[in-house]
């Protein structure tokens, strides 16, 4: 196997997939998605709201970064890898070059990753770096805050990535499936009593957030599982899409629809 | 069998609509013409000759390999696809760059190769503009710039003049004729067959999924001689022309339609149009038209189908 | 031999009606937005779903000791169910989502604007194919719990009637607005999905925080941020129901506001599309 072409072939795809995600018109609607969090943490330091701090800020994002703006960025640029090309009719053009599909799959999911880590993780630290600023903190007092974040960014990134891509090559319309799941199934699976909230992603970044973070709202939370057993699921599963991805893709035929 | 495509028995199904049935036929070297109407399964045969689809029944090869996954064999071919979508966020030149390096060239190599490609078929001015902003035959050219620049051993060319404008066409044909000039094979697909006369007389004529006749383009004419070929004639003394036209030995029949029409049915028509005018001449009839419904694509389909 | 030319005339048909050319539009999107299992799904078990709890609700509060609320504040309450904003929601991604979206990708959008059809009377064809959809969950839920009531003598006709009259304004003005969104959403974009995203994105985006941050901060003013809580204080106003914490007229002026500005938001960007062909 030829190691270089390999690396050179990832490095194409990837940036390819990347640049995509962020050089297109689309990234107007992630981007602004994505600075919502830093929006939110101006507003508030704007309007001089007293109890603006570090707690107010883990009570906000935990539900709108984690479960809205996390899940509709994931959502809709894992969706775009493979089903837009398809749509598209730009497929051929990829699948008539001596790159497998498995190997497809995998360097544009590692394009979206870069992709949508440059769009979260900005904001994300600057949101924080406004919070510890106004209340006359230096950046590194709460870092465990900053850290468990950054976390759930990554790791759910990664998993919400690998699934919605996964339902992506499996149906025609992943974005109504990843809908349900994203912003219903996510939503709703912490009220259910039993071990179903372990179906969800959101169960394992509450989790990590809440044995990373020293003092905040989850504290307590799912008490029989460590972050980094937590973390270690999510890599699995996330690993565990990809490749079922990857399976799936090669044995896809693509019929391509008129032009 | 050592044709550059063979396909055997070869059957696609799209859920209940058979796209290929049964097909067979043998490509050989040089370029090849996939004659067809719309429908016909001309874009089916190549999706499985590109590995994007597998045959459901039968078996296909293409440079003797089976192309469903097989990624070394994609060094050796390029193709060129109907539609007319390209990356529109990319300029031409970084569209076609980018295919070479999935290729496995180094950058600079590809830079080099896609410029070349480019000039080849004639977009060089265009090629630092965003593909978004290219006109139908630019993508066209485009098209084609990124499935020759890697030096393929087979073209596959999907309707590669759909599109184009004359002076386009005329391009494309030349950069094809002298592709397969420097050695390389294509397999062209259209629906229009004067298209494919100007560059290769081996032509295979698909319908309804089915090869209905292969060869060389001279010896399908030569079939379609020998069916009786309709010429409708109008005018105001049918039978009378009639009467002068029988002596004529390859004439088989005549049909009076209507008062002022004659239909003759001859074996050799390019004897007939030469005798016509004489015949017309000494016996003073007048003619007011002539056609022959028959000289079409659409007519040798309905011979050779039946 | 002189040759004439033969001569013809142009057949001129005549132009149907404006409002026969909005009904084709109409006619198109339903039998394309509507046919589709996904919609007809969402459709029904919205429309069922709303009204059934709506209507559960009216049993339950019966329970409740003599003199609370069978009058006509008990509507705010089946006003404010969230399945409501759930179905709606859905329904603008499923349904709404591709209303302008998909003609754009398809240049169908070209076609429309080569015929005597304006912008304007194409964004009201696309409105009325919406607005009685989404009508489904925002109006017809609380226009059948009041009849259901009365039926049942649970209500006086009177009250059942009034209630029904006040269902039709704050449900009418609720689907206008979600109307009016969803299709500058997808006015923004030729695929539809990312419009449909875009439709749970704005409403729990808003709506989960300006909760969240209201309660934390104690400054209820952040709920006016959240379309939901503005439907909330109209509707709790309206049917004389206390503790929507923000001021209806407010209420009222931003989700008017916002309506109109995405209506002409949308006018102005369909004007000034180019369908690029070649």
């Amino acid at each position: 196997m030829d190691w270089t072409e390999s690396f050179r072939k990832a490095w194409v795809v990837t940036d390819l997939t990347s640049r995509y995600l962020l050089a297109t018109r689309r990234v107007i609607a992630t981007a602004l998605l994505a600075a919502v969090p830093l929006i939110l943490t101006l507003s508030l330091a704007a309007a001089r709201v007293a109890i603006f701090d570090i707690s107010l800020f883990q009570i906000l994002m935990i539900p709108l970064f984690l479960q809205v703006v996390l899940i509709f960025v994931t959502l809709v640029n894992a969706t775009a890898l493979i089903r837009e090309e398809i749509d598209d009719n730009t497929l051929p053009f990829l699948l008539t070059r001596p790159i497998s599909k498995p190997a497809l799959v995998t360097y544009k999911y590692v394009g979206y990753l870069i992709a949508v880590l440059v769009l979260l993780v900005p904001p994300l630290i600057l949101a924080y770096g406004v919070t510890e600023a106004y209340r006359g903190l230096g950046f590194t007092t709460d870092l465990d805050v900053l850290w468990g974040f950054l976390a759930t960014t990554v790791l759910g990134s990664a998993a919400y990535g690998a699934l919605f891509l996964f339902i992506s090559v499996l149906i025609r319309r992943p974005l109504a499936g990843g809908l349900l799941i994203g912003f219903v199934w996510e939503s709703v699976v912490g009220s259910i009593p039993g071990d179903v909230p372990k179906l969800s992603v959101i169960h394992y970044l509450r989790t990590i957030l809440s044995h990373v973070v020293a003092i905040g709202p989850l504290n307590g939370y799912a008490p029989d599982l460590s972050a980094g057993v937590a973390a270690g699921i999510l890599i699995a599963f996330s690993i565990a899409m990809v490749i079922l991805s990857a399976f799936v893709f090669q044995q896809m035929e693509f019929r391509q629809k008129a032009g | 069998m050592n044709g550059v495509v063979e396909a055997a028995g070869v059957s696609k199904w799209y859920g209940e609509v058979l796209g290929l049935n049964a097909f067979t036929a043998s490509f050989g070297q040089g370029i090849t013409g996939l004659v067809g109407p719309n429908g016909a399964g001309k874009s089916t045969l190549f999706k499985l000759l590109i590995g994007q689809l597998r045959s459901d029944q039968g078996n296909i090869t293409l440079l003797g390999e089976n192309p469903w996954n097989n990624v070394p064999l994609k060094r050796r071919l390029g193709y060129c696809p109907e539609q007319n979508q390209l990356y529109g966020w990319l300029t031409g030149q970084q569209f076609v760059e980018v295919l070479l390096r999935l290729d496995g060239m180094p950058a600079a190599k590809a830079r080099v190769e896609a410029t070349a490609a480019l000039k080849v078929v004639g977009l060089s001015n265009a090629a630092h503009r965003p593909t978004r902003g290219y006109s139908r035959g630019m993508r066209q050219r485009a098209k084609l710039a990124q499935a020759l620049a890697h030096h393929p051993e087979i073209l596959i060319l999907d309707e590669p003049l759909s599109g184009a404008d004359p002076a386009g066409r005329v391009h494309i044909l030349r950069t094809i004729s002298d592709f397969a000039r420097d050695g390389g094979h294509v397999l062209m697909s259209t629906h229009v067959l004067y298209e494919i006369e100007r560059i290769t007389n081996n032509i295979v004529l698909i319908h309804n999924g089915k090869a209905i006749a292969a060869g060389n383009i001279h010896a399908i004419r030569a079939l379609i001689d020998e069916h009786p070929h309709a010429v409708r004639i109008d005018t105001a003394k049918p039978r009378q022309l009639a009467q002068a036209l029988a002596r004529m030995d390859h004439v088989v029949s005549f049909e009076f339609p209507a008062s002022d029409t004659l239909v003759v049915r001859t074996r050799q028509p390019d004897a007939f149009y030469r005798e016509l005018p004489q015949i017309v001449s000494d016996t003073k009839l007048e003619v007011h038209g002539l056609e022959s419904p028959d000289d079409s694509l659409d007519a040798v389909f309905r011979y050779l189908v039946g | 031999m002189s040759i004439t030319l033969p001569t013809y005339s142009r057949l001129e048909i005549p132009l149907l009606g404006r409002r026969e050319r909005l009904w084709a539009i109409i006619a198109t999107g339903l039998r394309q937005g509507v046919r589709r299992p996904a919609a007809i799904a969402i459709t029904v078990l919205g429309a069922a779903f709303t009204t059934i709890t709506s209507i559960i609700l009216l049993f339950l509060s019966f329970l409740l000791p003599a003199g609370q609320g069978t009058g006509l504040s008990f509507f705010a309450v089946p006003a404010s169910n969230p399945f409501v904003l759930f179905f709606v929601s859905a329904m603008a991604a499923v349904i709404g989502s591709g209303l302008i979206a998909d003609d754009i990708q398809s240049m169908a959008f070209t076609l429309y604007l080569s015929r005597p059809i304006t912008q304007l009377d194409y964004l009201l064809a696309k409105a009325a194919i919406l607005a009685p959809l989404v009508a489904l969950v925002t109006i017809l839920p609380l226009l059948l719990t009041a009849l259901v009531a009365a039926f049942l003598g649970l209500l006086s006709w009177t009250i059942a009637l009034e209630a029904m009259g006040i269902s039709l304004v704050i449900g009418g003005l609720l689907t206008l607005f979600y109307t009016a969104v969803t299709l500058f959403l997808s006015s923004l974009t030729r695929r539809k999905g990312i419009a449909a995203a875009g439709v749970f994105a704005v409403n729990f985006g808003l709506t989960i925080p300006a909760g969240i941050l209201a309660e934390s901060i104690q400054n209820p003013s952040i709920l006016y941020l959240s379309p939901w809580n503005d439907y909330l204080a109209i509707a709790n106003a309206a049917f004389g129901a206390s503790g929507a914490g923000i001021d209806w007229p407010v209420a009222l002026a931003i989700l008017l506001g916002v309506t109109v500005l995405a209506a002409l938001v949308t006018y102005v960007r369909m004007k000034a599309v180019e369908v690029i062909t070649g």
